[in-house]
């Protein structure tokens, strides 16, 4: 669009801007040049120049609150000036402050990509890929359709059971390395609301919800079934086993394909470290009973990070910001479940 | 009328309540009863790595008698613990002889390459170590459940309950004295 050229070109132009891109730009570079996460962060400090991480949009406010005023004057005195002038006039200077104005996205940009940067980099989390496990040529679509259909934890919505985002990662108990694909999974049920009781006229309403999980990869075909949620569990799921641990059996269900290979695989070593796990998180969690794959979906959002810096207005702010940012929830998921599988 | 009503709907919730809290304790008793059985069985399972063990171990002529012994000893030992019967005091004796193996065959089998470099003899240490695991999980498992046994039997008003009914008694968890012996500090209990 040649506004938004024009537009680009007078917030270029102005000095304190000018520096903001710059910065911006630097970041940009920074984040793609670095190779750990203390690079990042060195690349940060020291800046050397202008440490601004705000656009100055003093001016087209000023001018929008002009343009207000003279349409509001233009209404007072339209009989000595015609209305049609006064309205021109806050028309250009209302267009002027649109021009000038210069919104915040090229820095929520670069900071979205650094944060995924440091995630990256930190907890070697490989976004929107699969595992190496799996055959290179595999067609992510496919894969995840087919690891849906192997845990059928994944029709909890009516309308769409999508799993949104996902990322791989190795994980190494001290011995042996585990293959680990989390993800986001979306689901959004429609229910019909009856608005009125004297019509039939109905409201569909939609509910989104989302849960998070992991699949884990060269795991024994134990056959166990386990949740902190539900009473029952769907086929081959079928056998309830019952612990010799009377708090276990209080907060945990266990189910299995038969009783004879519940009592085989569950020891007393795996239901306490099952006990341990799911004191921390609250879902399911299934060891196929075929394919040597492990899958967890909980209500704990696994991609969380938290920072110590909520605002963010300058480049030292946003280095705090990055070094101070971490996953609780994933790093809580990933030492409970190394203790798990080990 | 009204009156008769009440008072036999109270002395029917009390029956009630009273049957409920005897049956828990009849439930807790038996998985702790249950529990017990799974630590004496994952003993059990130690044995016949343990005969494997001594066969492999026989075959090094010069390898230590002692420890050899040792290992006959804990067998034994094993094979004698009361299945039925909660026996603390000879699964401390076991616990504490298991661990001691453990220790002298780590420090033996550096003398003996052949012995470390054998994949039998590893794969039977690394079995007696997850049975080990199993044995110290179904410890605790039975400790907890001795503790929640213990308090549903002692608490106010079902110790009344247990004492009209059952007359079941306090078990004793069990605790690894060897290692109570090197702490400075004794509770007063």
């Amino acid at each position: 669009m040649p506004i938004d050229t024009v537009q680009e070109a007078l917030n270029i132009r102005r000095k304190k801007n000018t520096q903001v891109f710059r910065n911006i730009a630097r970041l940009w570079d920074a984040g793609q040049k670095s190779h750990s996460a203390q690079d990042l962060l060195d690349a940060l400090h020291p800046w050397r120049e202008d440490h601004n991480l705000r656009f100055f949009n003093v001016l087209p406010y000023l001018l929008a609150i002009c343009s207000i005023t003279i349409l509001a004057f233009g209404y007072f005195l339209h009989p000595h000036i015609q209305y049609i002038w006064s309205f021109l006039g806050a028309f250009l200077t209302g267009f002027l402050a649109y021009l000038l104005y210069q919104s915040q996205d090229p820095l929520t940009q670069v900071i979205r990509y650094l944060e995924q940067r440091m995630v990256i980099l930190r907890y070697g989390l490989q976004f929107q890929q699969l595992p190496g496990y799996l055959p290179i040529h595999a067609q992510p679509v496919l894969v995840l359709s087919k690891l849906k259909q192997y845990f059928p934890l994944f029709n909890r919505g009516t309308e769409s059971n999508e799993i949104t985002q996902y990322a791989s990662v190795t994980w190494n108990d001290g011995v042996t390395d585990h293959q680990v694909l989390l993800f986001q999974y979306h689901y959004v049920n429609e229910i019909p609301i009856i608005q009125d009781q004297s019509s039939d006229k109905k409201i569909i309403k939609e509910i989104h919800k989302d849960l998070w999980g992991a699949f884990i990869f060269e795991i024994p075909a134990l056959g166990i079934a386990v949740s902190n949620q539900r009473s029952r569990f769907f086929a081959p799921y079928s056998s309830k086993w019952q612990s010799s641990d009377i708090l276990i059996n209080q907060e945990l269900n266990i189910f299995g394909v038969n009783q004879h290979q519940l009592a085989k695989e569950v020891s007393p070593s795996l239901t306490l470290k099952l006990h341990d796990f799911f004191q921390h998180f609250t879902g399911d969690l299934i060891y196929h009973h075929e394919e040597q794959i492990l899958c967890y979906l909980g209500e704990q959002n696994l991609f969380q990070t938290t920072s110590k810096q909520s605002e963010i207005h300058d480049v030292s702010a946003l280095r705090g910001h990055l070094r101070t940012m971490t996953m609780p929830q994933y790093e809580k998921f990933q030492q409970f479940m190394l203790n798990l599988i080990k | 009328m009204t009156g008769l009503f009440i008072f036999l709907g109270i002395f029917v919730v009390l029956i009630v309540w009273g049957v409920h809290i005897r049956n828990t304790i009849v439930r807790y008793f038996n998985a702790t009863k249950r529990a017990w059985a799974e630590v004496t069985n994952f003993e059990r399972q130690k044995v016949k790595t343990l005969e494997a063990l001594e066969t492999t171990l026989n075959q090094y002529t010069q390898f230590e008698k002692s420890t050899l012994e040792k290992v006959t000893e804990l067998r034994q030992q094993i094979l004698n613990l009361n299945v039925n019967n909660t026996d603390i005091s000879q699964l401390q004796q076991i616990e504490k002889m298991s661990q001691e193996l453990i220790r002298s065959l780590n420090v033996v089998v550096e003398n003996y390459p052949e012995l470390k470099a054998d994949s039998l003899y590893s794969k039977m240490m690394d079995d007696i170590q997850k049975q080990n695991e199993n044995v110290g999980a179904a410890i605790t498992i039975f400790n907890r459940n001795v503790e929640l046994f213990n308090n549903q039997i002692e608490v106010f008003p079902n110790n009344l309950i247990n004492t009209l009914t059952l007359s079941k008694k306090a078990i004793r968890p069990f605790k690894d004295n060897l290692v109570n012996e090197n702490f400075d500090y004794k509770p007063n209990f």
